[in-house]
Parts: C-alpha cells; structure tokens; sequence
C-alpha cells in the first residue's frame, strides 16, 4: 500500500491494528459464555459486513427488535 | 479447508474439551445505493474466517479468528476452551447441550444472477417522483458455512440472499412528514416477483397519505390487521419472547427479557384461533435454512397452538435446561459471532375467513394495512404500533384513511383474535439481537385476523 501511495502523495501512513476482544456475559449472577473475537481494523468491515449489508448498522433500513 | 477444521476440532478435544464446534463462515457480495435516483454508492465485499465454540470445565466458550491460517485457528481453539474453563470455574451449574441425531449433509441454492446497481436503478424508475426522499439500497451476497462438531456434524451450505431496501419520504411544511419503509427479498430471483408494482403502490401512498389521513378518535376499535401487520406482531410479541435465551435473562442487558417467566412456560397467550409457527424451510424466503449453527436439521416450531404456549425457539444448550430436543433455532449473523436462538420465517397460520369478509363483518373498526414506527417495552408485553396505512371501518366498509398508533398488550392482543383469514404472506426483516450486534435475514407474516377491542390513539 505504502508503494502504491508513494506515487500519488508527498505523505503517507499506513496502520494495519488487530483489536482481540473479551466479553464475559452474565444471566442471573450467572456467567453464560465467555468469548473473544478478533477484528482486523485495516479491514475495518471484514467482520461486521454481513451486518451492516444486511440492515444491522448503517441506517439502511429496520432492524426488527 | 476441512483438513484446517478437522485439526482445530481435534486440538480443542485435547485441550479438555468436552464438545468442540469449529464453523468457517465467508459472506460475499456487493452492494449499492441510489438517493432520488443519483447514483450513492457501490461496495463489494467478503468477509471470513473460522469461529470455536467448546464446552470445558463446565462452562461455554467461543473465540472467532478472522483467518485461515492454522496458527490463528489454533489460537482460537485455545481461547474457546480456555474461557469455556474460566466460566466453568463460577458456574454454579455446568453448561451441557442436549443430546442431538446431528446432519451430515451438504447443500446450495444457485446464485442469484443480479446487479445491485442495475436493480437499485430499475426499481426507483417505478418510485413516484413526487417525493422528497426516495433512496434505494441493495444487497447481495452469499453465505457459505461449513460446520463440524465433536459429536458427529458436518454440514456444508451455500445460501445465496438478495436484499432490497427502500425508503420513501414526503414532507410538506405544513402537514409534516410521513415515511414508508419497504423491505424486500429471499434466496432466489424469483423472491423479487411484483417488487416493481410494490415500490410503485407503495411510493405513492405516501404523498395521498400525508395529506388525506386524519388523526384517529381516542378509544376502542375492533382492529383488522393485513399481513403485514400480523408479521410485525408476530414477530415482536410471540417470535422475541419465546426464545429460550430471553426467557432465561441472557439477553437482559441486550435485546431484553420475556414476559414468560421460567417454570411458567406453557401459558395461554391468544384465542383457541391463534397458531403460530417459525419455519426455516420455506423455499424461497429470506429466513431460509435447512440445518442450524449446530448440526440440528430445521423444523417447523410450533410456538403457539390453540392460544397456548406450546414450543420455545432454542440452541441446544437452553433445549438442556428444558430437557427437551433442540428444534434448530441456533444462527450465527458471521463468523465471529456467537450461535444463539433465533427467528427465521415466522407466521400466524391461516384460518378459514376470506379477507374481504373480516372486513364486511366488523361494525365500526379500524384496518390497518402497513406501519411506520413501532416501540416494543423489552419483555414484549406491551407494543405501541404507528400506522401508516389505515382506514376506519363503519357498517362493514372501508372509510376515510386515519393516522394514529394501536397500543395494545399482548394478552389482549391474541386473547382477543375472534376471526383469522385463509390469506398468507410473509414479508422480509433484519432481526437484530445479541452482543456483539448479529443482524439476520428473517420474514415475519401470515394471514388477515381480527382482534376486538384494542385501543388505538391519535
């Protein structure tokens, strides 16, 4: 990416971050399932896509309760 | 690829797993929007990776890697059973899943063979001009799963989707603004049949709408809902609520609870006329699936029957808690997300009364044919529904359009359902729940039904 950009501009930075998340959920002062999830932000819509062209975020259109 | 499952699937088993599930996702597609006919945006995309879920030490967990390298799906596997470990450890009692006759099978539906672009730019040909706001987007994509667990699934699917959204907005200053939403699609082409004639029926209502309906009379109306209402009150008041994980708190902090209550299943909720189904199987729809995120082979759920709660949407882990089979409600949005019980296709079966006669047997009344908004308190016992299209009825005839909103409990709802059509139709949805967000194709209808004496407010 960094070559590609060299041509076209006088400055450029390229972040390429892997975000691992943790998110342990309670019921009932009960733990019901512990996860974790990896998300690259260099392709920031790798894992949500599906979501968000379904309708989930985005605003396109009614997500039903 | 399945040699990379079959090893993640054997390395959680050594780890101290006693159940491991190993599911690659990839979701693929492309996308694009249309504001009042300008072109907005085109995208395609694909998305994959290999999601774990273990049960170990008495507890459940699930790790995703966006990867297919076999040292990330590796790290995956030991997450999962690692925190499947850790929440064991404070679990009062352990997790267990019920004991499942899983598929082996493999299955796809061909590809959908459509143009975002093009389809956004043909149907906003048929979209009245008139309006302030017309914007389309489309969508679509296919989903690609292959499944294996420790207790014997395999399953491939490949399940093409089309997803058509349309939104249409007329506002004059001095009348203000009303907005019909329009949602369309399924698994095939053919899901799309008639999509013109409803962008231009429906598009047009909106100006004739805003300037020709008149805000309702406070009180009490007996109510004739057209499918697309039953689908929406189908879907908010019995399909939310009968998933096991609500009912049992899981999502009190998400999507919410449910006003049935543990140990206190299988009550009366509607007239000995009201039946009501969720069905993955329909050819066609856009909530189509023949097996679950888990291996069990789909089914049509039974949630109510004669009015009495009867089945319950469930994963195998709350089907344990039950002890009862699980009827496949299991879905997963992507592959980092978490398999737990859904919607797919859910209706209010058919009854014996045409239409027409619903609407010729009621006295003074109100039809109400489409909404805009609606709010829903987090248990799904009460609902307050806008209308978008609605007509009072009077001696048995449609009369001047009305605006207004039903609010209505769901008891009184169902309780109060004296005549349900031999129509049917389902209309297409997103059903968002979970956390992380999991939005899913589902459809959500039935047929025409009366229910008497709901209140209806301006």
């Amino acid at each position: 990416m960094i070559q590609i950009l060299q041509r076209h501009v006088d400055e450029a930075v390229v972040v390429k971050t892997r975000v691992r998340n943790y998110m342990v959920r309670f019921a009932n002062n009960e733990i019901t399932a512990f996860k974790s999830w990896d998300v690259w932000l260099g392709q920031a819509c790798a894992g949500t896509c599906g979501d968000r062209a379904g309708g989930r975020a985005g605003g396109f259109g009614g997500v039903a309760g | 690829m399945e040699e990379l499952l079959v090893k993640a699937l054997d390395y959680g088993l050594s780890l101290g797993a006693s159940y491991v599930e190993v599911r690659w996702q990839r979701d693929s597609g492309s996308a694009a929007g249309l504001r009042n006919g300008q072109f907005e945006f085109a995208v395609s995309y694909s998305s994959q990776g290999v999601a774990v879920r273990s049960v170990a030490g008495g507890g459940l967990g699930f790790a995703a890697a966006p990867s297919m390298k076999l040292e990330d799906v590796f790290s995956a596997v030991e997450r999962a059973v690692k925190l499947a470990k850790a929440a064991g450890r404070v679990r009062k009692s352990p997790v267990a899943l019920s004991g499942e006759g899983l598929a082996k099978f493999s299955y796809s539906l061909p590809d959908i063979p459509l143009d975002p672009v093009e389809l956004a730019k043909t149907l906003d040909e048929y979209a009245a001009k008139d309006l302030t706001v017309r914007r389309f987007y489309v969508n679509i994509w296919t989903t690609e799963k292959r499944i294996l667990t420790s207790d014997g699934a395999d399953v491939y699917s490949k399940i093409p989707r089309v997803y058509v959204f349309g939104m249409f907005i007329k506002h004059e200053p001095s009348l203000g603004s009303l907005q019909r939403d329009l949602f369309l699609g399924g698994t095939s082409a053919d899901s799309l049949r008639g999509a013109e004639k409803a962008v231009e029926e429906e598009s047009r209502k909106v100006s004739t709408l805003l300037e020709k309906a008149r805000p309702v009379s406070p009180g009490r109306y007996d109510v004739v809902f057209a499918p697309e209402m039953t689908g929406i009150l189908v879907h908010e008041s019995i399909g939310h609520p009968f998933e096991l994980d609500r009912v049992y708190g899981r999502e009190g902090a998400e999507a919410g609870e449910s006003y049935l209550r543990p140990g206190n299943l299988r009550v009366k909720v509607g007239s000995d006329l009201v039946n009501i189904t969720d069905y993955p199987a329909l050819p066609g729809t856009y909530g189509f699936y023949l097996v679950d995120e888990e291996g069990v082979v789909a089914r049509p759920k039974q949630l109510v029957r004669g009015g009495w709660a009867t089945e319950f949407i469930t994963n195998r882990q709350y089907a344990a808690v039950l002890g009862v089979h699980s009827n496949a409600g299991a879905r997963a949005s992507a592959f980092d997300r978490e398999p737990i019980p859904r919607m797919s296709n859910t209706y209010l079966e058919p009854g014996d009364w045409r239409p027409e006669e619903i609407i010729r047997d009621t006295r003074r009344g109100i039809y109400v044919a489409s909404y805009t908004e609606w709010n829903i308190n987090d248990t799904r016992y009460s609902g307050r529904y806008g209308i978008f299209e609605g007509y009072l009825i009077e001696n048995g005839e449609l009369k001047q359009p009305i605006k207004g909103f039903i609010e209505v409990d769901t008891p009184e709802l169902w309780g109060n359902v004296d005549a349900v059509g031999r129509d049917f139709q389902l209309f297409v949805g997103t059903c968002g729940k979970g956390n992380p967000s999991q939005g899913v194709p589902v459809t959500m209808g039935g047929p025409t039904f009366r229910s008497r004496n709901l209140r209806v407010v301006p």
